[in-house]
């Protein structure tokens, strides 16, 4: 897994928005120089963000260069335990993430913001302390953190956010 | 002369009014927090804060952001010399030579000149501002659509050569940046773009989910995949005011490195984060002993700070008398003035003097409290260093989830900043930087608008572009900057400095 295929790689990724952006504005007037339509800018820019990607293709097959990857895939080829590894982050932010989205309207800061702490938490677990005492901090830290919260965007900058609209109808 | 004291005088009563007092204060507080903190932003924590300016004036809510904005460069430089972590991007050569000082037990000394430094080069760049607004937003009243056009141009060239690594990946994110600002409703049409069939965004993609998920959500990711180990903290400060022989040493690199912070800092197309390179680059070549730089060496410290900071002040200048944000940071202060009705541009500086002159006055005000926070405060500063990462990095994305939701009320609003978290943490994989994408954001409507009107104004020519003598000048700088980056010699450079 070296520069080659990195590049190769950012190029094909270019390639594929380019060809999405085109498939979307297809449909958009191009229009003339003089009166330009909506679809021109998305098309012109579509159609350079292509020759970037082919560009870039072609130049990590032609150039030859062994640097190392930085590509959690390499990992994953890699096999073995370690395996969900890289994973690991961008998994637990992410279900963070949703969770506070979709339960911040509904239950409010109360539920969403504990929920969206502790399973970020869940990105970085120190194998060096113990799992219950990981545990408790993780829960002590997701009530101080929340408490902290809601003084701070409701009480103090009163921001409109929902609390806790099913205990006490804000 | 007369009209700039009195421009001034109303420009302190506005900022020396209760309320922006202490909103600025309180902007260069959190500025110094988050500069001091490694792992969270200028970028992400104005995106965050952007709600609550919402119920400000908007001057008070301009002050907040800009003191969050040069406090974080302040601050950057105590998690340099401290820690050896550059706690923002901008004070990565601060490390240099202000870890080797602390080391020696010259830690206070080191924060000393950094904070002087900054005051000086602060005060300076203001001044500039002060007296560089009125006379610009002149010249941009003469600017057509062509010049308009040029001017970005000329911006995005300069930030696809500014950016590290491949110049071709980063003028790929510029693209790909000016493509995202095409989704939304058609400027003169009103029909719906690229928009998916989603009707959340006709509306356009909003600038401040796209900058979190960019510079908040991203960042976390990556640092969570370097191994935490906790940072080595320098504890011993020392004294904090520098000798006499000390401040003698420093003054030449202060004021060369301010001159080269003043200026490009005015760039379009973040200049600024140049300028503490130049800077050392300068100092290294001007010193008697060049090998005492990396050592310790006290210049290698002031000049870049000073050169960071006057940056960090006159980057206001495109923004305030053109209209056109240099940076991201500019862009969000952008969005901070279209929510309060206020349209960036020349005009601003006569119609809402208060606005322009109160700025350059809080600026400075916030440069003096800078100073009292930084020098005596600096030990709370050591304390939260000690914070760890797996503490930090919850907190930071509960308040970017907030901060997001509360800008729109849109619970979809928060997975659309994750989703571009996610897509920004698989470009940088690649190999692409996010800056320039950002900024290929920001200019991209301006940018097509513009380019639309000189063309009807041309009926269909190019010709004005290069006809017409302010244009063809900036499209020629551009030109340079492009091909003065793709000579062998220069690009070597690049890749050296990218590398280390």
């Amino acid at each position: 897994m070296g520069r080659v295929s990195r590049d190769l790689g950012a190029g094909l990724c270019l390639l594929g928005i380019s060809l999405l952006a085109i498939w979307q504005g297809s449909e958009l007037e191009l229009g003339t120089l003089r009166q330009m339509g909506p679809g021109m800018m998305p098309r012109v820019l579509a159609v350079l963000l292509g020759v970037c990607g082919v560009a870039l293709s072609v130049r990590s097959l032609t150039e030859r260069s062994a640097q190392p990857s930085a590509l959690p895939v390499a990992a994953l080829v890699a096999g073995g335990a370690a395996r969900w590894a890289p994973l690991r982050g961008p998994v637990c932010l992410l279900a963070a993430a949703g969770a506070f989205g979709l339960t911040v309207r509904p239950l409010g800061l109360v539920v969403a913001a504990p929920l969206g702490i502790l399973l970020s938490m869940g990105a970085h677990v120190d194998a060096s302390r113990g799992q219950r005492r990981w545990l408790l901090e993780s829960l002590a830290f997701a009530l101080g953190l929340t408490l902290f919260c809601v003084l701070l965007f409701r009480t103090l900058l009163s921001l409109p956010m929902p609390v806790a609209p099913w205990l006490i109808g804000y | 002369m007369g009209e700039l004291f009195d421009n001034l005088r109303l420009g302190f009563a506005t900022a020396l009014s209760l309320v922006n007092l202490a909103l600025c204060l309180g902007g260069c507080m959190i500025g110094t927090l988050i500069g001091v903190l490694p792992g969270i932003g200028p970028i992400a924590t104005i995106a965050m804060l952007l709600p609550i300016t919402f119920n400000l004036e908007p001057t008070g809510a301009l002050i907040l952001l800009a003191g969050i904005y040069y406090g974080a460069q302040y601050g950057g430089s105590t998690a340099a010399i401290l820690v050896n972590i550059p706690g923002e991007a901008t004070s990565v050569v601060t490390v240099l030579d202000g870890h080797p000082m602390a080391r020696q037990g010259r830690a206070g000394v080191a924060l000393g000149i950094a904070a002087i430094g900054s005051f000086i080069a602060g005060t300076i760049g203001t001044l500039v501002v002060a007296g560089l607004g009125v006379p610009l937003s002149e010249v941009a009243l003469w600017f057509g659509p062509p010049e308009y056009f040029s001017l970005m141009l000329l911006g995005l060239s300069l930030a696809v050569v500014l950016a590290q690594g491949s110049l071709l990946k980063a003028g790929a994110m510029v693209l790909l940046g000016l493509l995202l600002s095409t989704i939304g409703a058609d400027l003169e049409t009103g029909q719906d773009r690229l928009t998916f069939g989603f009707d959340d965004l006709s509306d356009g993609l909003d600038f401040a989910v796209l900058a979190m998920g960019l510079f908040g959500f991203a960042e976390v990711l990556r640092n969570l995949e370097g191994s935490e180990h906790q940072p080595k903290i320098e504890s011993r400060i020392g004294r904090l005011l520098p000798s006499r022989a000390d401040f003698k040493q420093a003054l030449g690199p202060i004021l060369r490195g301010t001159g080269l912070g003043t200026v490009l800092g005015i760039l379009p197309g973040n200049g600024a984060v140049l300028a503490p390179f130049a800077s050392y680059a300068l100092e290294k070549r001007l010193a008697d002993e060049p090998s005492r730089f990396g050592k310790g060496a006290i210049e290698g410290v002031a000049g870049p700070e000073a050169a960071n900071n006057a940056g960090a002040q006159t980057a206001f200048i495109p923004l305030l008398t053109l209209g056109i944000p240099p940076n991201a940071v500019m862009a969000l202060m952008v969005g901070a003035m279209t929510i309060h009705g206020i349209i960036p541009g020349p005009q601003v500086i006569t119609n809402r003097p208060d606005l322009f002159w109160g700025m350059v006055a809080s600026m400075w005000i916030g440069n003096v409290a800078l100073l009292a926070i930084n020098l005596p405060l600096v030990g709370l500063w050591v304390r939260l260093l000690r914070v760890p990462y797996r503490l930090m990095f919850p907190a930071i994305l509960v308040f970017c989830c907030i901060g997001i939701y509360s800008l729109n009320n849109r619970p979809g609003d928060v997975l659309l900043m994750a989703g571009f978290g996610l897509a920004a943490h698989c470009l940088y994989k690649f190999g692409f930087e996010p800056a320039p994408l950002l900024l290929g954001f920001v200019l991209g409507r301006l940018l097509e608008e513009k380019l639309r009107q000189a063309l009807v104004l041309s009926r269909g020519s190019f010709l004005p572009f290069v006809a017409r003598p302010v244009s063809c000048a900036l499209l020629l700088v551009a030109l340079v900057v492009i091909i003065v980056a793709l000579l062998p010699s220069v690009s070597k450079k690049r890749a050296e400095v990218s590398l280390s």
